[in-house]
């Protein structure tokens, strides 16, 4: 991606300054796209509705038998109860806390890392980046459920576990398009005069590089969250994530599997709260690409 | 070409190794003792915990069991699985043909389901149908393997009862899983299509093409739709590759058999030989398929040369 403007400016305040400026202009394109807007609403409520859990949620998610067990939709259980006679919009909503937060944390693993690995590869080149990208690829080729399961039995079940396991499994697919990124912006003029005037290598790297692969990676991270989110839950269903009694939607459509014949809400609420959720953060993702990759802008004419 | 193959295949004979490594090191880092397992928790002496340490090479410091373990498996022998005491290649293969059955499936729904959406929308871009099939798409996108699974069994099997919920076998038992699985890659698959031929459509040789006169079925067919098919193509290779090793949701929402549940029960369990040869294997169906994509690219667009 080679859009000419991003990176005119030698200097790296100025390249900051104008990533800002871009920014904010990039928020106010979004805040004309229906689509963004609708997007950012969603989310906004979602994460709203996440904060004020205690506040807004009917019942206590914990407490067992606040009403009949398996109790279909109601009045007064709107999303129906569990087999514990738990009320499910209740643990719905406290499970938007865990899936936020955990969906966040680990693209911001995957982020931290990958970005590091790729520019420090794409940067040096030569021995250094053949090495590190045969381990990404390597790293690739491993099913990436079976390894973040492989480094939840390591660690041990939890939620805290299983941000680093889908955070890590993120890792290499950052750490590649990072290196592509860093590989064209290294030629630019003003990285070599940057060597030429007597910069560290880390320098360049944080105050040069970075700066200009920032628009791909907000990218990159947004669609890290959604599927860290669906990852996460994946993990929570296989029985390796959050673990009973937790409020947490994977774990509550493993619980609902077994009840599919009898109590269809326990399945399909906290699976659509998943999808809906997942849907949102996609939407945000494919917007910022069109706003911040030049590549995606329409190139008719 | 076929030199090109060759070199392809030796050079990844390093990437092979990283990960027998891995593979060895990595199942040895989960806690526990794997001869617990073997006896199931039952009380045993420590007479027999000793024969059984020995029978499975597990007696030996790690550095001579990974020795022994690179020298096997070079001639192809990986062992004993420690749960069912058969060599692991056996047990893996007679897995395999599930999940080939359910990767073929899913690949198959995706291309159907991905390639008529995405080429659908990229033809007519910026029109109401490209925007209703692209959101059709981030639905899939955004759907989780396991819950789509679960919505179609709950719409089939409870309500409409029109097919057996479990263990439905041969050609019926695999409808559902493939749709399952394949919904995510199709909404991929769609999205990818549709910017690739939005790309391709702008390009000089389209208007060249549309200049002297062609028709634009030949335009599209003839000129657009092979430079299209490049990443296309990638995808799809990542993709199947992906089916391989992650079917394992699939297979516990349908209660299926096949290759991605056996390894999560084998890293659950410990069964190293098993956990292993399950890597080895799926990582190297991604790189064989990866090189198989990388030889496709060569017939699609002959400008690629490979030296």
């Amino acid at each position: 991606m080679n859009s000419a403007g991003m990176y005119r400016t030698p200097d790296g305040r100025n390249t900051l300054l104008r990533f800002a400026r871009s920014i904010w202009q990039g928020y106010r394109r979004i805040s004309q796209s229906p689509g963004a807007a609708v997007s950012l609403i969603l989310l906004a409520i979602l994460v709203t509705i996440a904060i004020l859990a205690p506040y807004v949620t009917p019942y206590d998610p914990y407490a067992t038998y606040v009403g009949p067990r398996l109790a279909p939709p109601s009045r007064a259980f709107l999303f129906g109860t569990d087999l514990l006679g738990r009320d499910l919009l209740s643990r719905i909503i406290y499970g938007s806390r865990l899936s936020l937060v955990v969906g966040v944390l680990s693209a911001l693993v995957s982020l931290i890392f990958g970005v590091l690995l790729g520019t420090i590869s794409g940067y040096f080149g030569g021995l250094i980046d053949s090495l590190l990208m045969k381990i990404v690829d390597v790293w690739l080729g491993f099913p990436p459920l079976i390894f973040a399961l492989a480094i939840v039995t390591i660690l041990g079940k939890g939620v805290n576990n299983v941000v680093l396991a889908v955070g890590i499994s993120g890792i290499p697919r950052l750490a590649r398009v990072v290196r592509a990124q860093a590989l064209s912006v290294r030629e630019v003029p003003f990285i070599e005069a940057a060597r030429a005037i007597g910069a560290s290598p880390w320098r360049i790297m944080l105050v040069h590089l970075v700066p200009n692969v920032i628009p791909t990676v907000i990218i990159l991270s947004t669609l890290q969250i959604a599927s860290a989110i669906i990852s996460a839950s994946s993990l929570s269903f296989l029985g390796m994530g959050a673990q009973p009694p937790t409020a947490e939607w994977g774990l509550m459509l493993q619980e609902g599997r077994a009840y599919m014949r009898h109590a269809w809400w326990m399945t399909v609420f906290p699976g659509m709260a998943l999808f809906l959720t997942v849907m949102a953060v996609n939407l945000l993702g494919d917007r910022l690409r069109e706003l911040l990759d030049p590549r995606f802008s329409r190139r008719r004419q | 070409m076929l030199k090109y193959t060759f070199r392809r295949i030796l050079g990844s004979l390093p990437v092979f190794f990283i990960v027998l490594t891995l593979a060895f090191a990595v199942i040895r880092l989960v806690p526990g003792d794997p001869v617990r397992n073997i006896v199931g928790g039952q009380p045993v002496s420590s007479q027999v915990m000793e024969n059984l340490r020995k029978y499975f090479d597990l007696d030996k410091p790690a550095i001579v069991q990974y020795f022994n373990f690179i020298r096997k498996a070079v001639v192809g022998d990986f062992g004993v699985s420690y749960r069912s005491r058969q060599p692991v290649t056996r047990v893996f293969f007679e897995q395999l043909p599930a999940t080939l059955q359910l990767a073929a499936g899913g690949i198959l729904v995706s291309i159907l389901i991905g390639g008529t959406l995405g080429i659908l929308a990229g033809l007519f871009p910026d029109t109401w149908l490209d925007t209703i099939l692209m959101f059709i798409a981030l639905m899939g996108v955004s759907m989780p393997t396991f819950y789509s699974g679960m919505l179609l069994i709950l719409i089939f099997c409870v309500t409409l009862k029109l097919l057996p919920v479990i263990g439905g076998s041969g050609l019926i038992g695999v409808i559902l899983p493939s749709i399952s699985s394949g919904l995510w890659s199709a909404g991929n698959l769609a999205r990818l299509i549709r910017s690739a031929i939005l790309e391709v459509m702008s390009e000089d040789y389209i208007r060249t093409a549309r200049a002297k006169g062609l028709r634009e079925r030949a335009v599209v067919l003839r000129h657009a739709a092979r430079n299209a098919l490049i990443p296309v193509v990638t995808l799809m290779g990542l993709h199947l590759a992906l089916f391989f090793g992650g079917a394992a949701i699939t297979e516990t929402v349908f209660a299926r058999q096949g290759v991605g549940r056996l390894l999560v029960d084998s890293v659950l369990e410990k069964d190293y030989p098993m956990v292993q040869f399950g890597i080895l294997f799926t990582t190297s169906a991604y790189v064989v398929i990866n090189l198989f994509v990388d030889l496709l690219y060569g017939m699609i667009d002959p400008r690629i040369r490979y030296e």
